[in-house]
C-alpha cells in the first residue's frame, strides 16, 4: 500500500476514532463507495470495484478516506443531509407535467422522475464533497497525482455524456440545467487545478460554463479549517439551484 | 532545433485522449474539431514553446517549436518519463510529434507501439511494432512487444514465434520469459512453469508476473508454493484487479484443503467453533452476531489463513484470540442466521447443520 494511501487511513482513524477497513467489491456499480462507522460497526467500510478502478485504486481509497474527513471534520455533530419527503413529492409532482416527461409511456414516467429528482439531490450532496475531498488530496498526496488525473479525466468524460441529444430530449430543463451546471462546477475545479482547459469546452458550448464557475467558486478553499465547510457549500449551491427546501440537515454523535 | 510539424485527421483522432464522452463529439462536429484542437494546443503549451494550428476541412496542421528540449532526444526521455508514470494521455502528444520526424529512432516506435497495445489499439500498435522489428531485428524487446500485442489480437501462432524468436536473441529477459510463460502456460501448464519461476526471481516487485507464477504453480498442483506466491501478489497491491484475482485462487485453494482433510467431509473443530458461535449468538443476541459477523468479514478481505491452527487474529467486537477457521466458523453462522440467501463464501453447511443439531440437543437435555 502506498505511503501516502496508509497516511490517509491514519489521519482517518486518528480524526474520528475509528480504523477503515478496505474491501475490493467485485460487484459494485460504481468505482469506489464507503460506509461510515456507528458504534455497533465500528468500522469505517470503504468498497473499491477493482475492475472499475483499474490503475487509479490507491486514489480511489484515499479519495474516499477524505470524504470522511471532509464530512467527520466535527466528530460531534456529524452531519446527514435527509430529504424532505413533502418537497420532493411536490418537485415530482410538478416535473410529472413536463412535455419532455408528458412523451413517456404512463407507466415509466413516475419512477423515473422520482429516479432522476433523486439523482440531482444525491449529485448536490456529493459533489461539493467531491471537490473539497479531491482538492485535499491533489495537494497532501501528490504520490497519486498521476492516478487522480486518470480518475478525474474519466468521471468527467462520464459526465459530459449526460448532455447528449438523448438525455437533453427526454429530461425536465430545470434537472437537466442543474445537473449540467454542477458538472460544469466539477470541469472548472479540475480546469483550475490542471489547466485543462479543454474540459470545460461542453459546457461552454451548451452555456452552462460561466454558471459552473460560480459554483465552483463558492467551493474553493475553507477546508480543512472550517469543519462545517461541507455543509456551507451544499447550502450555497442548493440556494444557487434554488434547491434549499429539498433536504434538511441532521446531525449525529460520530 | 527544427519545429515539429504533423498533420492529424479529426476522424483517426483518439477520441479516449480526451476528457469529453466520444457520443457528444460526434453529435456536435464543431465542438470535435474544437477539442482536438484544443489538446494538442494545451499539451504542447504546457511542454513550452509556440504552438500553432491551422484548421482544414477534416484534419488539422500542427507545428511546435519545443523551447524546453534541446533535441528530439530530450524529448523521448520526457515522454518515457511521462510513460513511466503512466500518463498516456500527456505521453501520446509527445509521440505523435517524434514519429512523424522522417528519421524516427526505432524506440520511439518500440515504445509507442507498447502504450497503443496496452490500450487495446491493436492494429495501430501492429504496425509500429512490426516496422521497430525491421529496423532492430536483433534486440528482443520490440519482437517481444510485438508477441504481446499479437496474443492480445488473439493470434497465438504469431504471438508464439514472436516471443520465442526474442526469447532466442535474449534468453534471460524477464520480460520475454514473463510473456512466454504466460502465452503457454495457457494451455501447456508443466512446459510454462520455468519462464515463469526465471521471471518471478527476476522481476520480484511485478505483480502480473507474480501471479502469473502463482497460477502456473496451480495449474500444476503445487498448492503450496502458488498459496506462498499468491500471498505475495496481494500484498505487492492490495486493491488490483490482479490482487482480487490472487484472492479468489487463494479462498478456492483453501476451501479445497478444508474439504480434503483426513475425516472425510465434516471438520470436527468446525463444528465445535460453529456451535460455540451459535450458542454466543443465542445468549448475547442480534447486536453482537451482527457486530461481530461484519467484523469478520471485513477482517476476511484481507484474508484469514484456516489451515493454521495458531490463534493470531483478534476482533474488537469480540473478546480473545483467535484462529483463521475459528473466525470462519463464526462468520458462517452469522450470516446463515442474518442474510441466508448470501453466499458466506466458504461451505461449512454440515458442521452448520452438526452444530445446530448438537445446540438442539445440549437445549432439550
Amino acid at each position: 500500500m502506498p505511503n501516502a494511501v496508509e497516511r490517509v487511513l491514519l489521519q482517518v482513524k486518528q480524526q474520528t476514532g475509528y480504523p477503515v477497513s478496505v474491501t475490493p467489491k467485485n460487484d459494485l456499480q460504481t468505482h469506489a463507495s464507503m460506509v461510515t462507522a456507528t458504534p455497533k460497526t465500528p468500522v469505517h467500510a470503504i468498497f473499491i470495484n477493482p475492475a472499475r478502478a483499474q490503475g487509479c485504486s490507491n486514489y480511489l481509497v484515499a479519495m474516499q478516506a477524505a470524504m470522511i474527513l471532509v464530512k467527520w471534520a466535527d466528530t460531534r455533530r456529524v452531519p446527514d443531509f435527509v430529504l424532505d419527503g413533502k418537497a420532493i413529492q411536490s418537485v415530482v409532482k410538478q416535473f410529472l407535467s413536463d412535455e419532455r416527461v408528458l412523451r413517456l409511456p404512463n407507466s415509466v414516467a413516475m419512477p423515473y422522475v422520482q429516479s432522476i429528482c433523486q439523482g440531482l439531490a444525491l449529485q448536490l450532496t456529493s459533489a461539493p464533497v467531491q471537490i473539497l475531498a479531491a482538492d485535499w488530496c491533489y495537494k497532501n498526496c501528490p504520490e497519486l497525482e498521476e492516478e487522480q488525473r486518470t480518475h478525474v479525466r474519466q468521471e468527467l468524460r462520464d459526465a459530459s455524456a449526460c448532455l447528449t441529444k438523448d438525455i437533453r430530449m427526454q429530461t425536465p430543463e430545470f434537472i437537466f440545467a442543474r445537473n449540467a451546471t454542477m458538472n460544469a462546477a466539477y470541469a472548472a475545479w479540475w480546469s483550475a487545478l490542471a489547466e485543462d482547459t479543454q474540459v470545460l469546452l461542453p459546457y461552454e458550448f451548451f452555456g452552462f460554463k460561466d454558471k459552473g464557475m460560480e459554483l465552483y467558486g463558492k467551493a474553493t478553499g475553507g477546508f480543512p479549517d472550517n469543519p462545517n465547510r461541507y455543509c456551507e457549500v451544499v447550502d450555497n449551491w442548493a440556494v444557487e439551484l434554488d434547491m434549499r427546501d429539498w433536504y434538511k440537515w441532521q446531525f449525529r454523535q460520530g | 532545433m527544427e519545429p515539429f510539424r504533423f498533420t492529424i485527421r479529426y476522424a483517426d483522432f483518439n477520441l479516449k485522449l480526451l476528457a469529453v464522452d466520444s457520443a457528444i463529439l460526434r453529435e456536435n462536429p464543431e465542438m470535435h474539431r474544437k477539442a482536438v484542437e484544443k489538446f494538442f494546443v494545451s499539451r504542447f503549451s504546457k511542454m513550452g514553446g509556440k504552438v500553432t494550428v491551422v484548421p482544414h476541412a477534416d484534419s488539422v496542421e500542427i507545428e511546435w517549436m519545443p523551447t524546453k528540449f534541446s533535441s528530439d532526444k530530450s524529448l523521448f526521455d520526457k515522454a518515457l518519463e511521462l510513460l513511466k508514470e503512466g500518463s498516456y494521455e500527456q505521453a501520446e502528444p509527445l509521440l505523435i510529434a517524434l514519429v512523424g520526424r522522417p528519421t524516427c529512432d526505432p524506440h520511439v516506435l518500440l515504445n509507442y507501439g507498447m502504450m497503443l497495445s496496452d490500450q487495446g489499439r491493436l492494429d495501430e500498435a501492429i504496425k509500429h511494432l512490426t516496422t521497430a522489428t525491421t529496423k532492430m531485428p536483433t534486440a528482443a524487446d520490440p519482437w517481444n512487444a510485438l508477441g504481446v500485442a499479437f496474443q492480445r489480437k488473439g493470434d497465438r501462432a504469431k504471438a508464439l514465434e514472436a516471443l520465442q524468436r526474442s526469447h532466442q536473441i535474449e534468453p534471460g529477459n524477464p520480460y520475454t520469459l514473463r510473456n512466454l510463460g504466460g502465452l503457454l502456460g495457457e494451455s501447456e501448464p508443466a512446459q510454462a512453469i520455468e519462464y515463469l519461476k526465471q521471471a518471478s526471481v527476476l522481476l520480484p516487485a511485478d505483480q502480473p508476473t507474480q501471479y502469473g507464477y502463482g497460477l502456473c504453480l496451480f495449474k500444476n498442483n503445487r498448492l503450496e508454493e502458488a498459496d506462498i506466491v499468491l500471498s505475495k501478489v496481494i500484498s505487492l497491491a492490495p486493491y488490483t484487479e490482479i490482487a482480487e484475482l490472487a484472492r479468489n485462487l487463494r479462498t478456492s485453494m483453501a476451501h479445497k484443503n478444508l474439504k480434503s482433510g483426513p475425516a472425510g467431509d465434516i471438520r470436527f473443530d468446525a463444528v465445535m467453533y460453529c456451535l460455540a458461535a451459535v450458542k454466543k449468538f443465542a445468549d448475547e443476541g442480534s447486536e453482537v452476531r451482527q457486530s461481530v459477523t461484519f467484523e469478520i468479514a471485513l477482517l476476511g478481505r484481507s484474508g484469514l489463513d484456516i489451515n493454521d491452527p495458531a490463534q493470531k487474529y483478534t476482533l474488537k467486537s469480540m473478546p480473545g484470540k483467535f484462529s483463521g477457521l475459528q473466525l470462519v466458523s463464526y462468520m458462517y453462522v452469522g450470516m446463515r442466521q442474518l442474510a441466508p440467501d448470501k453466499d458466506p463464501g466458504i461451505d461449512l453447511s454440515k458442521e452448520y447443520e452438526s452444530a445446530m443439531q448438537l445446540h438442539g440437543r445440549g437445549e432439550r437435555g
